[in-house]
């Protein structure tokens, strides 16, 4: 995994990854979606399955989707990571594409913790940055709710300690 | 209908009670001291009229689209050979008291119409006290607003097409706060719009200075306090504040920005923007201080090579009608308009020469709503016609509008970035339109316009003012820097040689993706921006001074992982730029990301320390 963890150079940072419960916590989420959708299909395939017998694909292709979708998921929730490091923190994310962020504490404005439903069924929270501008989407998913809060604290710390040193 | 009036301004934010922010009570405030008398000041009689002419002006349109419907009948059935039906204007001939009844009906709605009016214009007014203006209004429902002097960001005049015609002018109070949070005074007679705008201008300031002091200490522990707390609220506006910037402005986290005066507190410093520096050198500008104000632009401004002309009244920059004229007329949207409309048109005489009379009629009717469409676009460019630029003590004052004009201040000192561009057609001109990003709330990339059509001169003047000094390496001048960054390797200058050495160009493996742009796009990173080389047809260039950057991501999809590229974004307030580093390789990518992160947070810190230093200097 470590080599994915590579796409910047220059950064002497250690990442963090999410808890491990936050794979499985998306792939719940979309298997809530999902499993309903592939039951309807499975009931009409065998009702109809005499008359039209291709119905099995639909439900075939998409449990074919649905595993396609979880392997996606949980090694996209393996591949998130953030650094906090001396000035700012860094984030990054994606397999496919990938993404880093890197949010100096001098321009945060706020931060703010959420814990979903199905979240809070887990003990997860994320953390989301916000600066002056809408561009940035510096979220950071799946972070235990004593994770959230320490870093929550931190940053907020570490704003307050870059404010008074302006 | 007509009777609207007051509850047809229910549309406005001023009295939509969903919109309200909670400044919104009850008629008459039990919280104000009842020491002083509360002295209301009536707005302008003609004002109720002046609000439901919107209601009068869709009458009329109903009753010219009746008028249409007949007309095309009667033309429809002329071109049929048949005579023209006047079976309902005989039958009215013959009913005199349907005629008496409508004529009498019309001068009751009137009558009403104007009562009702009157009731609407007794209640409605202002009033100022020392801490704050309210303005009231609404005959059925009672609004109350109010807003605290010290949190009014800017006073706008504006006039609109009727209103001015009668001489009369709107006062908007830009409140820090939600996007409905604005006072709109209406109407005043210009002449008092405009003393009481200076009038409060000036309370504005004072007050702001007042509290500046007071709440110096608490701004930092005010704004670090904001910072921890989940709760986005705590902030006041988040997009209007600067946390890291208390020594912009005023600094006060809910208000950092609110004024539109300049920080003077601070002495100049080597990252502000050129404007801002020339303001604080000449303090407030006096009438008669043109030629003062001239020599200081241009010393400042040598860099560019630009000598900017300053008229008595401070006016730099003036964009005659004509210029915006024909430069509206050059965009992309307005010919492609109108090749539409052509196209509709030849179509129809196709048809009539084909014999298709039935068609004619209807397919050149439905030119209509893309002439419409066409002169819609046409007259919102016209407002930018008479684009006046003047110097002042608080930013660039800016005055524009041909049929309605508005006035605002451009406070330099919160402009985060600024574009350069140019239409493809407005090349033969060599003409160029300056749009910026600001950090204020409710800012939309319609209105963002420093300068909405100039030579390259006036770009440069406007661009220079607008960024801080580029801190260019010796052998190459900020002239010749900005001409490649406009025209690329067309650009004339001695130095150009010198100044396309210090971009950085895409690699040649961005073609797949950018056939047309690879080869123009191109970014440089001087001492105090980035300065990015974009568009081909379109030709544009965006400036992000370093001490204004707020966050930066990295972004590589499948494609460009193939190709070994990577993008950069930028990222900086809402508005019309949205400045990106795309396609550069890999490697330079990521080295970008890095150092640039880290000389945007020295440079920040740099900027910061010198406010520090200059306040503890001067308690």
């Amino acid at each position: 995994m470590s080599r994915e963890f590579n796409y910047l150079s220059g950064t002497d940072a250690d990442f963090n990854r999410v808890s491990p419960k936050y794979g499985l916590k998306e792939t719940i989420a979309t298997l809530t979606m999902l499993v309903p959708m592939i039951i309807v299909a499975l009931v009409f395939a065998i009702i109809f399955t005499s008359d039209v017998p291709w119905l099995h694909a639909i439900w075939a292709g998409l449990v074919a989707f649905t595993v396609f979708l979880i392997v996606i998921i949980i090694r996209q929730a393996k591949a998130i990571g953030y650094a906090e490091r001396a000035d700012d923190l860094l984030i990054r994310r994606g397999i496919m594409f990938h993404k880093a962020t890197v949010v100096p504490y001098g321009r945060l404005q706020f931060v703010d913790v959420d814990a979903g439903p199905i979240d809070r069924m887990f003990g997860l929270a994320s953390v989301k940055l916000h600066t002056a501008s809408a561009a940035t989407d510096a979220t950071i998913p799946g972070l235990p709710r004593a994770e959230a809060d320490r870093l929550r604290d931190s940053l907020a710390g570490l704003g307050q300690a870059n404010l008074a040193g302006l | 209908m007509t009777e609207d009036g007051p509850k047809g301004q229910a549309a406005e934010p001023v009295s939509d009670p969903a919109a309200e922010p909670p400044t919104e009570q009850a008629v008459e405030p039990a919280d104000q001291d009842v020491a002083a008398p509360e002295v209301w000041h009536r707005v302008h009689p003609l004002t109720p009229i002046l609000e439901s002419f919107g209601v009068l002006v869709g009458i009329f349109i109903a009753a010219a689209y009746g008028l249409q419907n007949f007309a095309q009948t009667a033309i429809e059935n002329l071109a049929r050979g048949d005579g023209v039906d006047l079976g309902f204007a005989g039958w009215l001939r013959t009913h005199p008291l349907v005629i008496l009844g409508g004529v009498g009906g019309i001068v009751l709605i009137l009558l009403i119409t104007a009562l009702i009016s009157w009731l609407a214009w007794r209640v409605m007014g202002y009033r100022i006290d020392s801490e704050s203006i309210y303005y009231r209004r609404g005959l059925l429902s009672k609004k109350l607003r109010k807003a605290r002097l010290d949190r009014v960001q800017s006073i706008d005049l504006q006039q609109k097409l009727l209103p001015r015609l009668l001489g009369m002018a709107e006062l908007v109070f830009d409140v820090a706060g939600g996007t409905d949070s604005n006072i709109s005074l209406k109407y005043l007679s210009k002449k008092r719009a405009e003393g009481l705008r200076d009038e409060l201008l000036a309370a504005v300031r004072e007050k702001k200075q007042g509290t500046h002091q007071g709440e110096r200490t608490p701004t930092s522990g005010g704004s670090a306090a904001a910072v921890p707390g989940t709760a986005p609220g705590a902030v006041g506006s988040p997009a209007g504040t600067e946390p890291a910037a208390p020594g912009e402005s005023t600094g006060a986290p809910g208000d950092s920005g609110a004024v539109p005066a300049i920080d003077r507190s601070v002495p100049e410093r080597r990252d502000d923007s050129i404007g801002v520096r020339l303001s604080k050198r000449l303090g407030s500008l006096a009438q008669g201080a043109s030629q003062e104000a001239e020599s200081s632009i241009n010393e400042l401004l040598a860099p560019y090579n630009v000598s900017a002309d300053v008229s008595d009244e401070g006016e730099i920059v003036r964009v005659p009608v004509h210029r915006v004229v024909v430069s509206s007329l050059l965009k992309s949207e307005t010919i492609i308009s109108v090749l539409a409309v052509l196209i509709v048109i030849a179509a129809a005489i196709v048809l009539l020469v084909m014999g298709l009379t039935e068609a004619f009629i209807p397919v050149l009717v439905a030119v209509i709503p893309g002439l419409f469409a066409a002169f819609s676009a046409f007259r919102k460019n016209l407002d930018n016609a008479n684009f006046v630029v003047k110097l002042g003590e608080n930013g660039l004052a800016v005055n524009h509008g041909l049929v309605s004009t508005s006035r605002k201040v451009i406070p330099l000192d919160r402009l985060q970035a600024v574009c350069l561009h140019q239409p493809l057609l407005w090349r033969w001109a060599g003409w160029w339109k300056v749009e910026y990003n600001i950090a204020s709330a409710g800012g939309s990339g319609e209105t963002n316009i420093l300068l909405p059509v100039g030579d390259i001169d006036q770009a440069l003047l406007m661009v220079g003012l607008a960024l801080p000094d580029p801190q260019m390496p010796d052998e190459v001048s900020a002239a010749a820097l900005m001409r490649s960054a406009m025209y690329d390797r067309k650009s004339e200058d001695p130095q150009a040689e010198a100044a396309e050495e210090l971009f950085h160009g895409q690699p040649r493996s961005s073609r797949l993706i950018d056939p047309l742009v690879w080869k123009r796009r191109a970014y440089v990173v001087t001492g105090s921006l980035l300065v990015l080389r974009l568009g081909v047809l379109d030709r544009r260039v965006d400036f992000v001074p370093h001490v204004r950057v707020q966050s930066m991501s990295y972004h590589q999809g499948p494609l460009m992982r193939a190709l070994r590229l990577g993008t950069v974004a930028v990222h900086s307030t809402a508005g019309p730029i949205d400045p990106r580093v795309t396609h550069q390789s890999v490697d330079d990518a990521k080295r970008f990301f890095s150092e640039h992160s880290d000389r945007t947070r020295l440079a920040r810190q740099r900027y910061d320390e010198e406010a520090r230093r200059a306040k503890e200097g001067q308690p």
